[in-house]
């Protein structure tokens, strides 16, 4: 078990590693330079004379580090002045893209470790600023709708496993099935259509999670929620909705699994009630699989956000990724992978751990 | 007796949504394979100054009569006079506008059929049909889904049965070949099969890497082998392939896969090749993970032990009489690939990212709609469509699947 718990957490930095990796590869295969976009931005293209633009790509060049070697290590001898044995020694220099954007160098970046993804092509703010304003709507759906999930879920799904083959758990299944395979985003569109349509239902507000003239002045705590409600109602409703079908299908067959075990044959035979064997013995069992994969829903979660906050113009992270894909803001998409890759591993993380504390039998699949 | 009854009418009812599954999939397949015949403006067949030609079949998309060019995708098929002609099912194309019926028109509203046909299930704001659409979109859908689950399952099976059969401790190689690979191999390949690796197309780029990296990595494997050799260091060390992929497996797993395949697909050049390619190398992990786990059951059992146990040849082991055993429930994993990855695909186009622009799909058909709420038909019929499709296939999946684990 503590070696199990040891090796899962030094799992975590390679997998920090390659996801740092792949969006740093990804960015260098972004199309387009970099330089030009900026200057473009910066509206100062045409207004000066070429040798000083040519002077000031290649200060921008030099500020965005693309005068660095992407990776740069070299392999040379530890014996100094050539004589004696050729002992190979591999080192890595600093100097290089991968390194600066990792750590930073100090004076232009501080890396992507103290939270600076650069600067976005669009709006010329630092990444990160405009991120830390996004992820908290997208963290309050989430959590909130995960949460409603399991609220809804855990119930429904005991109660069709208790009674298999009734009516409740065919209909159940039937619905829960269908509802599965329908696309999200068609599930969003038809609820707008029909309750955000002036035309047929207008019980809620199309776009937004407020009035558009923001909150009243002064408004408490309380006035605010009640302001926002209405814009929160079918965003909620589409987040749970993804979840909520995985989870209540888990959770019905894990229960249907241990209630076929022998240690619930063994509290029947004893003469506990049902209601007791359910509650008491099956319950804590079954729930197991179903809190842990926690993590899993998480990142299908983010991936969803894109569709349902650029549906309903919720102002999170999925938003910012559609707005980047549509402007071709690079910085801006490539920060909000790396910052939704570290959550969804940190989810993992944590998920098995809780899985290994609760089942402490676990090792690395063997 | 009520009960026994109970069961074999359900068991009938079980049965029969599975055809009805089947039969949807069927359907939808013929309808993707034969798209430019179903709906197509240009005609199946036309007579024209006593020469017999095939448009919608024809390749080269013009023909010469006389010292007259008739070029198919811009003639006006209504007004040539023509002898004889047998119109497509559908004489509309997908995506192509028409003036008299722009800017929505419901299949319940009077239309301007001066073609001799409605818009069966309505118009886009430019004046496209929605039912030539769909038919079309259903070719693009079911391509992406299932080229890009070959290709995952092609990565899946290969990863995944290799973890299972050779284990942690089967495969011995040398050591020093081994450090010269990690050393210098994975480097090179890196430097050779990705970063000067800007010449080709998508598609060029990865063929490109994948015979550079095999070239890469067995060099600098020999050349480390056979120089230690001459030091005289002839150390083997086990190859922990298993450990290898397991972790590599979930190291991946902890990427959010729809953020990275939209990621990628907004930073490659649209087109259907590059997304397939995208979802394909993406969502292997699961097929991987599944085939190891039955590769893992697989080799434990008894005619394996007595195959190794007769002394024929490994790849025999692994190609007669391991695989075969693995690939059922490797299918039904890639069958609900293929569901998931019509999902990513229209999800993606709809919000009008890795198809290119002018190919209509059944995600971009709804994006259309979602401009404007009364077009019902335009959100109803291409929902419906990724519906009845991603249902059937995660039925089928789901009752292979049962029916594999019956057996066992």
């Amino acid at each position: 078990m503590r070696s199990y718990l040891l090796r899962r957490i030094l799992l975590f930095i390679p997998t920090i590693f390659v996801i740092a990796l792949i969006s740093f590869v990804i960015l260098l295969n972004s199309p387009g330079d970099p330089v030009e976009r900026m200057m473009q931005a910066g509206g100062t293209g045409e207004l000066i004379p070429g040798v000083l633009q040519e002077k000031q790509r290649a200060a921008l060049r030099h500020q965005l580090g693309l005068d660095l070697p992407v990776f740069y290590f070299d392999i040379h001898s530890v014996s100094e002045n050539g004589s004696g044995r050729y002992i190979p020694a591999i080192s890595f220099h600093l100097h290089n893209q991968f390194h600066r954007w990792i750590f930073g160098d100090g004076v232009n970046t501080n890396g992507i470790i103290c939270g600076d993804f650069g600067v976005s092509y669009l709006t010329q703010q630092p990444v990160s600023g405009l991120i830390s304003d996004r992820i908290g709507w997208s963290l309050f759906f989430t959590l909130t709708s995960i949460f409603l999930a399991y609220l809804i879920s855990i119930p429904v799904g005991i109660k069709s496993a208790s009674q298999p083959d009734s009516t409740f758990d065919r209909t159940s299944t039937i619905i829960l099935f269908l509802l599965y395979s329908l696309p999200l985003f068609w599930v969003a569109t038809l609820l707008l259509m029909t309750f955000a349509n002036p035309d047929v239902l207008y019980l809620f507000p199309a776009a937004g999670v407020k009035p558009i003239d923001g909150y009243t002045d002064g408004a408490g705590i309380f006035s605010k929620i009640s302001l926002s409600l209405p814009y929160l109602i079918l965003p909620t409703i589409c987040y749970t909705y993804s979840s909520f079908t995985f989870l209540t299908r888990l959770m019905r067959s894990s229960m249907v699994e241990i209630l076929g075990s022998d240690f619930i044959k063994t509290a029947r035979a004893k003469g506990l009630s049902e209601k007791k064997v359910l509650w008491k013995h099956a319950l804590k069992n079954s729930l197991f699989p179903v809190i842990t994969v926690f993590a899993h829903v998480f990142p299908a979660m983010i991936g969803g956000s894109v569709i349902i906050e650029s549906i309903f113009t919720i102002p999170g992270m999925g938003n910012a990724i559609y707005q980047g894909i549509n402007t071709q803001d690079y910085p801006l998409l490539i920060a909000v992978f790396t910052i939704t890759g570290l959550l969804t591993a940190t989810g993992y993380l944590v998920s098995d751990l809780l899985y290994a504390w609760i089942d402490p039998r676990i090792s690395f699949s063997k | 007796m009520k009960q026994a009854k109970l069961t074999s009418g359900r068991k009938f009812f079980r049965r029969k949504t599975i055809v009805t599954a089947f039969v949807v999939l069927v359907l939808v397949s013929i309808t993707a394979l034969l798209a430019s015949l179903l709906a197509n403006e240009k005609p199946l067949y036309v007579k024209y100054k006593d020469r017999n030609l095939f448009p919608a079949l024809s390749l080269k998309g013009y023909a010469d009569i006389g010292n007259e060019r008739i070029v198919y995708a811009t003639v006006d098929w209504q007004k040539l006079q023509k002898e004889n002609v047998i119109w497509c099912p559908i004489i509309f194309s997908p995506g192509k506008s028409d003036a008299a019926n722009a800017d929505y028109k419901s299949p319940l509203d009077s239309q301007v059929h001066d073609k001799g046909q409605r818009h069966l299930l309505g118009t886009t704001r430019t004046g496209a049909d929605v039912l030539s659409g769909i038919i079309h979109g259903a070719r693009v859908s079911l391509t992406i889904g299932i080229f890009s689950m070959v290709i995952a399952g092609f990565i899946g099976i290969l990863l995944g049965a290799a973890a299972g059969f050779f284990g942690d401790y089967r495969i011995k190689v040398s050591r020093a070949g081994l450090i010269s690979t990690i050393l210098f191999g994975l480097p090179l390949s890196w430097f050779y099969g990705i970063h000067l690796n800007t010449a080709f197309s998508v598609f060029g780029s990865i063929i490109f890497a994948l015979i550079v990296f095999p070239i890469c990595i067995c060099m600098t494997y020999f050349i480390g082998r056979f120089t230690a050799a001459l030091f005289g260091w002839n150390h083997k060390s086990f190859l922990h392939i298993d450990q290898f992929i397991s972790r590599s497996i979930e190291i991946f797993n902890s990427i959010p896969r729809i953020v990275l395949i939209i990621t990628l697909s907004a930073i490659a050049r649209p087109s259907i090749l590059s997304l397939l390619l995208i979802i394909g190398f993406t969502s292997w992990t699961e097929i991987a993970r599944l085939v190891r786990a039955e590769m893992l059951k697989t080799r434990e059992s008894e005619f394996m032990q007595s195959a190794e146990a007769s002394g024929i040849k490994m790849s025999r082991q692994i190609f007669r009489h391991a695989l075969p055993n693995i690939l059922a429930p490797a299918l039904t994993a890639i069958m609900l690939g293929v569901a998931s990855a019509i999902l990513i695909e229209s999800s993606l186009s709809f919000l009008g990212v890795g198809v290119p622009a002018d190919v209509v799909t059944w995600g971009s058909l709804l994006n259309e709609g979602r401009q404007n709420f009364n077009a019902w038909w335009l959100i109803a019929f291409p929902g419906i469509a990724i519906f009845l499709t991603v249902a059937s296939l995660n039925l089928l999946g789901d009752a292979l699947s049962e029916m594999l684990n019956k057996s066992n």
